[in-house]
């Protein structure tokens, strides 16, 4: 990890609130998920629409169920689903990336942006949907898909600072000295690319978060188990009736992680000076 | 005495950081005078630029804070730091020039409706007066035809006559108090001098008091009366320019004097006597058999007719490629034990030669032989050997060093790649030639100077043991007395290493006090070239004589 | 380069690009995605059934047959009929089209013209109060997701729980009247939930524009404020502005009406798309991402003029 970056997250009170909000949401769905709370979101009571309480401090669903375990649950799920599709997305983006930008202007770069215009040119919804028919819906064609619509952004990015920094004197006395490609990519391409990538993965996280809970909400994304978009599905129900508990909850937790992994992507842009960039 | 159009006393000017205020300028005094050109000399970073833009109230305001004592602008009091006063004198009161041509204009209006729109902010000022007086302005700094440029976009002007339409908008405006910024730092030798001029005349026909702040101090001898040296944000010495000469200057003055290089009179000559008198054990190791080269022993690099450029892509899809030469039949020698100087202008093909010679740019035809042995494979420089024994020292030493790899990291690279001795005690020894030592090698390139990083760029090409070190402008980039250190190396390379140098500088006072044969290039051709000495004395070429003509003199 | 040289390389790598996303798509559905025959048929139908069905809609085809017939129609401005109720695609489109360009349109103007305004407003106080509080309200804003804001939105303007001012969902619009009864709750959800990045964007340019040397000339020459943003800020920032502007308008059209349009029950192209996923209609699902690829290839040649008249240096190039 980058010295400037950690220096800015705990130098700062944006960075470090958003820090903090994430260990928060973090050890709570981790102590939740491990049994270590008594939070269990799918245990279901004969108390329907329970107004809050000590024992459910948001109320209870129409299943009787605990709002409050099945909003820390929604947080495990939004944590893995974004973990798995930052994790993809950055490594891909950065690898393609770093490909295109070095053979800028070749057909494979051209090749290349070719596949990010057709990827760019189909909507995250509808590809998920048809990823959803090719491999019988469920987490794993969701993730699929945001992983391989949001890596051409990163990607992008990646490009067009490898095609920048190519043309500097340090990598034009790698290259004449001989070094192979990969060689100067990998040594001295990529490690001056991780800023952009820090803040890449904050901001393909939160789109990944975004991007679930819209799709569980719509119902081509998470299909059971518990998620922040199926709550809120559930609440355009319940709100007509005055049952605020499950939009309280679901929308309260989304905006502290959202908030959280926001104020990290920003202090990061400043540190690294990227917030006069446009995206 | 003429009566002062500004007059600034004690102006300090502090960064706002996290921990307080650090203060850049401080105790700054300046008085410009009426009608003429007043120097302000230092190296960079010693706060002139900020010193100009505190006293233009262009500051960022939550960046910097700016204190003056006392401001008068022609006799009239000012607070640098309210923005609203000094929005309200900027113009037709103080006007500012800066550095870089190429982006000092708007790209998207024409010089015209620029300089028109200037214009129109002085009182009572119609569209047809303005359209007058914008081409008036044009002319008074001797465009032909001055309805032309008006219609042009900064783009489709070269970068002296972009900077002649800013010292336009001055003549349109005519400030009492102009500040230019390095404003020909960025021009050719050539187009410098005729910028300058303009802005003599500027003073002159206008009565504008013009401050000139300059790192070169040949240039304030030449056009400015009072010179103000600056050093770490501070005025060491306020002088006539006509004092400069004159023994006893301020050390700091004396030392960016002596720092100067010179076109006539003086000459660090070649140290053979001083290798040859040395004893055998003073030598460094693996150059015991170097006996000093003449320029009748066999040449160490014979270049023949080379022709080379750079693939010019046409943009877009299923487009060909096209090799489009910048450098055109050129013939050397270079021989073991010397400096060769390469001169020329920018863009007059002595990168892409550079380049060529170590294989990053492809050559069209000709030949290239390293002591005797043809490198040319398929167009390119190609082979260990000659990516070893040919090294290349870039202009920018910003740039020249991967940012994110200690020094240690950066010189073992080279070594371990040519199966060299990557030892701690290798790496030392080569940074010790540089004049640093092992402090160096745990940290990263942002942590030195300019200079230091250009001397950890010469280690780099030490490093591999090569045979001729090229040079790129390297030294362009550096304050004069950063500058003679690192000629300093170069020629304890050459006298104690018997290193082959060619030195590319557009500088020819460098090259007259540095290289032993010197060639000139122009338009990609090899114009001229043969012993420095007699070149500089009786150049035969015209553009020679044009290059000589244009360089700063400063001989008393 | 010459200009019919531009219009065909456009036209070229538009058709491969409209190639490329309609055979991905085409391929996820068609070739990985569920056999329709059986719905068609209910549950019981005899393996002969099968068959004929599948000959009759030439399901027994070979992949690639079968998407160039595909395409084939395509050509001929047929996107062929909906498999749920068997209308012609082009005539669902033709209804919904409008439906969205109405819905969304005010939103997207508003939202980029408020975006430009405080991002302007932060940018010229760089560093200082008002850019810390844009600032600081854009990341509270970004940390909004669509829905939440939408479903507050109707909470507080739609129920008896707030204001109650106007219907909770629907599209019964015939006059201005019930046009603002109907779209201001969702426009304002628009709004709300692309004003964190517009404004982000706005600020991010003209900072940009603002550190060029040019405008220091000027401002050096006694420029003021406004004569900076409006004049010399917005024209050299025309070329990135106009190009986010435009290719955000297949995003918003398709991807921002899905959820407004599935949860305000509007009829437009987002409707028409979300029914189509949960029905597994193909054809309209094809149809849809079709349009989509073929706004994108229009939107870049739009985008590609644009930048040639507003940049002096592109058009001598």
């Amino acid at each position: 990890m980058n010295a400037r970056a950690l220096q800015a997250l705990w130098g700062t009170a944006a960075g470090r609130t958003g820090l903090g909000l994430l260990l928060l949401l973090g050890m709570l769905a981790l102590a939740a998920a491990s049994g270590w709370l008594p939070l269990d979101g799918f245990r279901t009571t004969n108390l329907q629409w329970a107004s809050a309480s000590a024992e459910h401090w948001f109320g209870t669903n129409r299943l009787g169920q605990d709002i409050l375990a099945r909003a820390v649950g929604g947080a495990a799920t939004a944590f893995r689903v974004g973990i798995l599709v930052t994790l993809g997305a950055i490594a891909l983006g950065a690898a393609l990336g770093a490909v295109a930008g070095w053979r800028q202007g070749g057909w494979l770069d051209e090749a290349l942006q070719y596949v990010m215009g057709v990827i760019d040119s189909i909507p995250i919804y509808l590809l998920a949907a048809a990823l959803a028919f090719a491999l019988g819906g469920g987490e794993s064609a969701m993730i699929l898909a945001m992983t391989g619509s949001f890596w051409v952004a990163t990607a992008r990015l990646v490009r067009a600072e490898v095609a920048r920094l190519r043309a500097r004197e340090f990598v034009l006395s790698a290259q004449a000295i001989g070094l192979p490609a990969p060689l100067i990519v990998v040594r001295h391409l990529l490690p001056n690319t991780v800023h952009i990538l820090l803040v890449q993965a904050t901001l393909t996280f939160v789109a990944a978060i975004k991007t679930e809970v819209i799709l569980s909400f719509l119902g081509i994304g998470l299909a059971d188990g518990v998620s922040w978009g199926l709550m809120l599905a559930e609440s355009t129900q319940d709100v007509l009736a005055g049952h605020f508990g499950n939009f309280l909850a679901a929308s309260g937790f989304l905006f502290l992680m959202l908030l959280g992994l926001n104020l990290v992507a920003d202090t990061l842009q400043d540190a690294f000076d990227l917030q006069g960039a446009p995206a | 005495m003429t009566p002062l159009a500004l007059d600034a006393r004690d102006l300090r000017v502090d960064l706002r950081t996290p921990a307080g205020f650090q203060p850049l300028v401080q105790g700054v005094d300046l008085a410009l005078a009426a009608g003429e050109i007043t120097g302000l000399a230092g190296a960079s970073g010693s706060g002139k630029s900020l010193t100009a833009l505190a006293l233009m109230g262009l500051t960022a305001p939550h960046t910097f804070r700016i204190h003056c004592a006392s401001l008068q602008l022609d006799g009239k009091a000012l607070d640098p730091s309210l923005q609203r006063a000094m929005r309200a004198v900027r113009g037709p009161g103080i006007a500012m020039v800066f550095q870089d041509p190429a982006t000092a204009l708007d790209p998207v209006f024409t010089v015209g409706s620029q300089l028109r729109r200037v214009i129109r902010r002085l009182p009572g000022m119609s569209r047809r007066q303005a359209a007058v007086r914008a081409l008036d302005a044009l002319r008074a700094v001797g465009f032909k035809d001055p309805a032309l440029i008006a219609r042009r976009y900064p783009h489709e002007l070269s970068g002296g006559m972009r900077q002649l339409c800013v010292i336009a908008m001055a003549h349109a405006v005519r400030p009492s108090v102009l500040l230019a910024d390095e404003p020909t730092t960025a021009l050719d030798a050539c187009t410098q001098a005729q910028v300058l001029d303009q802005l003599q005349r500027l003073t002159e026909a206008c009565g504008t008091a013009v401050l000139l702040i300059t790192h070169d101090l040949r240039l304030l001898a030449r056009y400015a009366r009072q010179v103000s040296v600056m050093f770490r944000g501070r005025i060491v010495e306020q002088l006539e320019s006509s004092h400069l000469h004159e023994p006893g200057r301020h050390p700091y003055t004396a030392s960016l004097i002596e720092a100067l290089p010179r076109l006539h009179g003086r000459r660090h000559e070649p140290g053979r006597t001083m290798a040859q008198e040395a004893p055998a054990h003073d030598r460094p190791p693996g150059t015991a058999e170097w006996t000093p080269a003449t320029p009748d022993s066999p040449a160490l690099l014979s270049v023949r007719d080379l022709s080379s450029g750079y693939r010019t892509r046409r943009s877009g899809w299923l487009a060909g490629h096209r090799l489009q030469p910048t450098v055109h039949g050129v013939s050397m020698d270079l021989h073991a034990g010397r400096i060769h100087g390469l001169a020329g202008e920018s863009g007059s093909g002595k990168s892409t030669l550079a380049r060529t010679l170590v294989g990053l740019v492809s050559a069209v035809s000709g030949s290239v032989r390293l002591a005797g042995r043809e490198l040319l494979e398929g167009h390119r420089v190609q082979g260990a050997d000659a990516r070893r024994r040919i090294q290349l020292v870039f202009q920018d030493p910003a740039a020249s060093l991967s940012p994110r790899r200690t020094i240690a990291q950066i010189l073992r690279e080279p070594a371990r790649h040519f199966g060299l001795d990557s030892s701690a005690a290798a790496l030392s020894r080569v940074l010790e030639t540089v004049g640093l030592d092992d402090a160096a090698l745990e940290r990263l390139p942002s942590q030195f100077s300019s200079g230091q990083r250009q001397r950890i760029a010469i280690a780099r090409a030490l490093i591999c043991e090569p045979d001729l070190l090229i040079a790129d402008e390297a030294l362009a980039s550096l304050d004069v007395r950063v500058q003679a250190q690192v000629l300093d190396v170069f020629r304890r390379l050459r006298d104690q290493h018997g290193l082959c140098l060619l030195l590319i500088s557009h500088d020819l006072a460098v090259l007259a006090e540095n290289a032993d044969d010197t060639s000139v290039m122009h338009q990609g051709r090899l114009v001229e070239q043969g012993p420095t000495r007699r070149l500089f004395e009786q150049p035969t070429h015209p553009y020679t004589r044009q290059l000589l003509d244009a360089v700063p003199r400063f001989e008393p | 380069m010459s200009l019919a040289r531009t219009l065909a390389q456009r036209l070229v790598y538009g058709a491969l690009l409209l190639l490329g996303v309609t055979l991905l798509c085409f391929t996820l559905m068609v070739q990985f995605g569920p056999d329709k025959t059986y719905e068609l048929l209910g549950k019981n139908a005899s393996a002969e059934q099968l068959e004929e069905v599948r000959r009759a809609l030439g399901h027994d085809q070979p992949f690639l047959r079968r998407y160039a017939r595909w395409l084939g129609e395509l050509a001929q401005g047929d996107l062929g009929t909906s498999d749920t109720n068997g209308e012609p695609v082009t005539a669902l489109l033709g209804r919904a089209f409008p439906v969205t360009v109405m819905l969304v349109l005010p939103g997207f103007i508003l939202g980029n013209l408020l975006g430009l305004g405080l991002g302007m407003l932060a940018a010229w106080h760089r560093g200082g109060a008002w850019d810390r509080l844009v600032l600081g309200g854009s990341v509270a804003g970004l940390s909004l997701s669509f829905l939440v804001v939408i479903i507050l939105l109707q909470i507080l303007l739609c129920t008896p729980y707030g204001l109650n001012l106007f219907p909770t969902r629907g599209w019964r619009v015939d006059d201005l009247g019930s046009y603002l009864a109907y779209a201001t709750v969702p426009t304002l959800s628009l709004v709300l939930v692309t004003l964190g990045y517009n404004t982000r964007f706005y600020r991010a340019v003209v900072v940009d524009e603002l550190g060029r040397d040019h405008v220091r000339t000027a401002l050096a020459f006694g420029a003021t404020p406004s004569t900076v943003l409006f004049s010399h800020v917005l024209k050299n920032s025309l070329v990135p502005v106009l190009t986010r502007l435009l290719y955000s308008i297949p995003l918003v059209l398709v991807s921002g009406s899905l959820l407004l349009e599935t949860y305000f029950g509007i009829p437009g192209v987002g409707k028409v798309a979300f029914d189509a996923i949960t029905s597994g209609d193909q054809p309209v699902l094809l149809a849809v991402v079709t349009l989509t690829a073929v706004m994108f290839v229009v939107v870049q040649a739009v985008a590609d003029a644009c930048c040639r008249l507003a940049d002096p240096r592109m058009q001598a190039s």
